[in-house]
């Protein structure tokens, strides 16, 4: 679900990655029945491990990628956060006219011990996710598990879902019944929720699946290997296997792709240059995830009250230039975000925001103006003053991030051109989270954020939301949030994310968009990678003669 | 010697008991904690208490110290909070890849130092001395993940005569003997070649010095050739700083194995040690610590035990 602690690098690597830019071409062949790849593949991220591959558990979007190929979702959600019926176990949703009753039918699947996919498989699921509490890794989202009164099982392919209050219908199917994936209630009722937290990467424990794949072979510290399961009923794989390699820095995912011992892998930003070292590889430039950047501002710590005066908040957005970072850090691969609904897919996006209207936007002279009407002026050494209060703040960013230390340090030449001075302090990503409870420790804060399948952002934006840490609480921005999860159609979340824009309660910024690096002759691969994160590898297959004719 | 090597060991228990007090609270004192790993940014209060309950570090640190004692009495090392496997496999499976580079590179400096060593102590003050001594100050000064990263810019990407890391081609579904043995090649050579800098200079002055001695020149007198002399009676005299240095070497070995296995992206103790301190994995960290710690003093015992067995001396002191 989120990127943060991928952050962390080793950096005595950076040496290591110079040599290997320095070095020649190119790939040698591999096998072309196998495909190996990094984890985080397609996120822009620094690779990692699998840890986990129980799907109640995993902590990290790599755990994730992992667990999804075990196990088909009730609900698959395309590329442009619409359901894809053919994909999904659920074959049809009927709704109460009253907006609190779902009625789910699922197609007639098994699992590959023979055993068919039911209703109970769901109901199994739900009841899990209910037993696990806050440390489910989706609590909350879509309302999970709170907001649900009951769930039915109706028949061995048909389940009914009752809320406790009416909602949105879109929002709910997207981000709280999606999360309903069927789980083989038949292996693993025996075992209790402890005795799952301590078989969450023992492959015995998965062996029953109903997904395109089964776990080959797990080797601690090394990879997991996945091999197709014959009993699926999706579309077959091509491959005979599919590898997550787990490495420790670009540098290696660099090195790999160039010896042949990887297929794809992420092209960081910093290596951006290094890809010409790879003739034998093809550039795939991907959409950012489906989140935002941010600079997370303290509306506790008095030394900061400023924030709370929203022209402010508006002054700093509208002093970043948003574009020269896009241009100079991120390579042209996403677009400016002033608002907490992402630019692509442009779905969501209100008509203002589709047509690039934003309340705020890269202005110095209505920043600066902003800022004087606020009270705030230039003071000797040009920094803004306000009843002997000099306009400043620290901004704490995650450490080992080359490109993220950049950008902030391009946000704070911008700042300090319209008169605020920003200090940038650089802390590990676990220390962040820590301080990011202590309200009088921290003043700004720089996270990327991933959302939901849909934008709804109140875990973080209502007053009450479960990681609100700001503390930032506004009536009119509640009732927003509250229309989005509870009234049809699209206007709420346009009234929303518009109001959002306006006020800023954090500062938007852009998501990066991410460049893989792809063996040429690996084909199937944007079906392979989605922006949801999912990932597919049964579409992944060798073009006739890739591998010299050694298929 | 019986009794030498009985006080030794209670003094290295007592050694050990300080050695992981000190880190068991050090790595508990960090900000943060496992929780905080695990859950990333959902990483509310309320998840982490939950989360901290179910691992058991809700309990007061000074409880969760004696936890710790007591599982260990039982022969209980405990669950790695992120790989979430016992760490005594897990351990023991990372050791193993430990094991194997640390014995080629401890043979291969071994064999590079006593040879280098006899000729630096057979041509001291001469111009191949001073050019070994040189050389031996240019690799002692050279850090190990420098080294490493030369090595890998030249074998394995310009020249690609040997895999730039990990341990075995993953590809193939069963790697031989042969793939494992071509991977560690690089990081052997790496910790080899460092180790040699240092033990070599000790090994050329020790040959030196037993070169001046009165048993070397009766010898010589005597008529036996000047390679015999070194073989047969300078070289056992000689060896016997060089194995207590080894010895005492057993410590940083594994405090360079988390660079070396870092830059080679191989899967050994250091880089496990490595990935747990940063998901601050209290289990794991506590159990290496430990285990560097056992093996220093075995390491020294050891080196005391083959000095005793090749100076007579020592048995009787």
């Amino acid at each position: 679900m989120r990127r943060g602690s991928v952050l962390m690098r080793s950096r005595l690597r950076a040496a290591v990655i110079l040599a290997m830019v320095a070095a020649g071409p190119s790939f040698s062949a591999g096998r072309c029945d196998t495909v190996v790849v990094p984890p985080g593949l397609g996120l822009g991220t620094p690779p990692a491990s699998v840890d986990s591959l129980n799907p109640f558990l995993i902590g990290s979007a790599y755990d994730a990628e992992a667990a999804g190929l075990l196990y088909d979702g009730l609900l698959w959600i395309s590329r442009n956060h619409t359901i894809t019926w053919s994909r999904s176990i659920a074959s049809a949703i009927e709704v109460s006219d009253d907006k609190t009753t779902f009625t789910v039918t699922m197609k007639p699947r098994t699992w590959s011990d023979g055993v068919p996919v039911t209703a109970e498989d769901v109901k199994f699921t739900f009841d899990l996710i209910r037993k696990l509490g806050k440390t489910y890794t989706g609590y909350g989202q879509g309302g999970m598990p709170g907001l649900v009164k009951s769930l039915n099982v109706l028949g061995p392919h048909r389940f009914r879902v009752v809320l406790k209050r009416s909602v949105n219908p879109t929002w709910f199917e997207l981000t709280g019944l999606s999360q309903l994936t069927p789980f083989p209630a038949h292996a693993w009722t025996r075992y209790s929720v402890n005795q799952m937290w301590r078989l969450q990467s023992t492959p015995s424990f998965f062996r029953v699946v109903d997904g395109p794949f089964r776990i080959g072979r797990y080797v601690m510290g090394r990879y997991i290997s996945f091999v197709p399961n014959p009993t699926y009923q999706g579309h077959k794989p091509d491959i005979r296997r599919f590898i997550m390699v787990f490495l420790n820095s670009d540098g290696a995912v660099f090195e790999g792709l160039r010896t042949g011992t990887l297929d794809a892998g992420n092209l960081p930003f910093s290596l951006w240059r290094a890809q010409r070292k790879l003739p034998d590889a093809r550039e795939l430039r991907l959409p950012p995830n489906f989140g935002f950047d941010y600079m997370e501002l303290s509306y506790r710590n008095p030394k900061v009250a400023f924030f709370r005066d929203v022209r402010v908040r508006q002054a700093i957005a509208d002093a970043i230039d948003q574009k020269r970072i896009i241009r100079l850090l991120l390579h042209g691969t996403t677009k400016p975000q002033h608002g907490p609904v992402p630019v692509d897919p442009p779905t969501f996006l209100s008509p203002a925001a589709k047509a690039g209207k934003y309340p705020v936007g890269y202005d110095t002279a209505k920043a600066k103006a902003l800022l004087a009407a606020a009270g705030w002026k230039p003071g000797p050494d040009g920094i803004r003053m306000k009843d002997g209060k000099r306009l400043a703040f620290t901004d704490v960013i995650p450490s080992g991030n080359v490109t993220g230390q950049l950008g902030a340090e391009l946000i704070q030449a911008d700042l300090r051109a319209v008169g605020i001075a920003m200090t940038i302090r650089e802390v590990t990503f676990s220390q962040m989270l820590v301080l990011s409870y202590k309200p009088l420790q921290w003043e700004a804060m720089q996270f990327g954020w991933a959302l939901g399948v849909y934008p709804d952002d109140s875990a973080q934006l209502a007053s009450d939301g479960a990681f609100n840490q700001s503390g930032y609480s506004d009536a009119r921005m509640d009732a927003l949030l509250k229309d989005v999860q509870t009234k049809p159609g699209l206007e709420p979340l346009y009234a929303y994310q518009d109001y959002a824009a306006a006020q800023q309660p954090e500062i938007f910024l852009p998501e990066p968009g991410s460049v893989v690096l792809v063996r040429n002759g690996l084909e199937g691969v944007r079906k392979f990678l989605s922006p949801t994160g999912a990932w597919s590898p049964q579409y992944l297959h060798w073009a006739p003669g890739a591998c010299g004719g050694r298929r | 010697m019986r009794r030498v090597i009985l006080s030794r060991l209670a003094a290295s228990a007592l050694t050990l008991v300080l050695l992981v007090t000190i880190v068991f609270f050090m790595v508990h004192a960090t900000p943060g904690g496992p929780a905080y790993s695990i859950l990333g940014q959902k990483a509310t209060p309320e998840a982490v208490r939950q989360l901290n309950v179910r691992l058991g570090l809700s309990a007061p640190l000074w409880k969760q110290y004696l936890v710790w004692w007591a599982h260990l009495l039982e022969g209980r090392l405990g669950y790695s909070y992120l790989l979430n496997r016992p760490v005594a496999g897990l351990i023991a499976a990372y050791a193993a890849n430990t094991l194997a580079l640390y014995l080629g590179a401890i043979t291969l400096s071994v064999l590079l130092s006593i040879a280098i060593g006899l000729v630096q102590g057979a041509f001291w003050g001469q111009w191949p001395a001073r050019l070994i001594g040189a050389a031996q100050l240019v690799l002692y000064a050279m850090p190990v993940f420098f080294a490493g990263t030369i090595l890998i810019l030249y074998v394995a990407v310009k020249w690609r005569w040997l895999p730039a890391g990990g341990i075995a081609d993953i590809r193939h579904a069963a790697p031989g003997v042969a793939d494992y043995a071509r991977h560690l090649i690089l990081p052997v050579v790496t910790v080899g070649l460092l180790g040699t800098a240092g033990l070599s200079r000790y090994f050329g002055a020790a040959v030196h010095e037993e070169l001046g001695k009165d048993y070397v020149r009766t010898a010589l007198a005597k008529g036996l050739g000047f390679g015999a002399v070194l073989r047969r009676h300078v070289l056992r005299n000689a060896l016997r700083p060089l194995v207590t240095i080894l010895g005492l070497s057993f410590p940083y070995i594994f405090a360079g194995s988390v660079l070396v296995e870092t830059v080679f992206d191989y899967p050994g103790l250091g880089f496990l040690l490595w990935r747990s301190a940063l998901s601050q994995d209290y289990p794991v960290i506590s159990a290496i610590v430990l285990l560097i710690g056992v093996l220093t003093v075995i390491g020294n015992l050891l080196a005391d035990l083959v000095n005793g067995w090749l100076d007579p001396r020592e048995r009787f002191e």
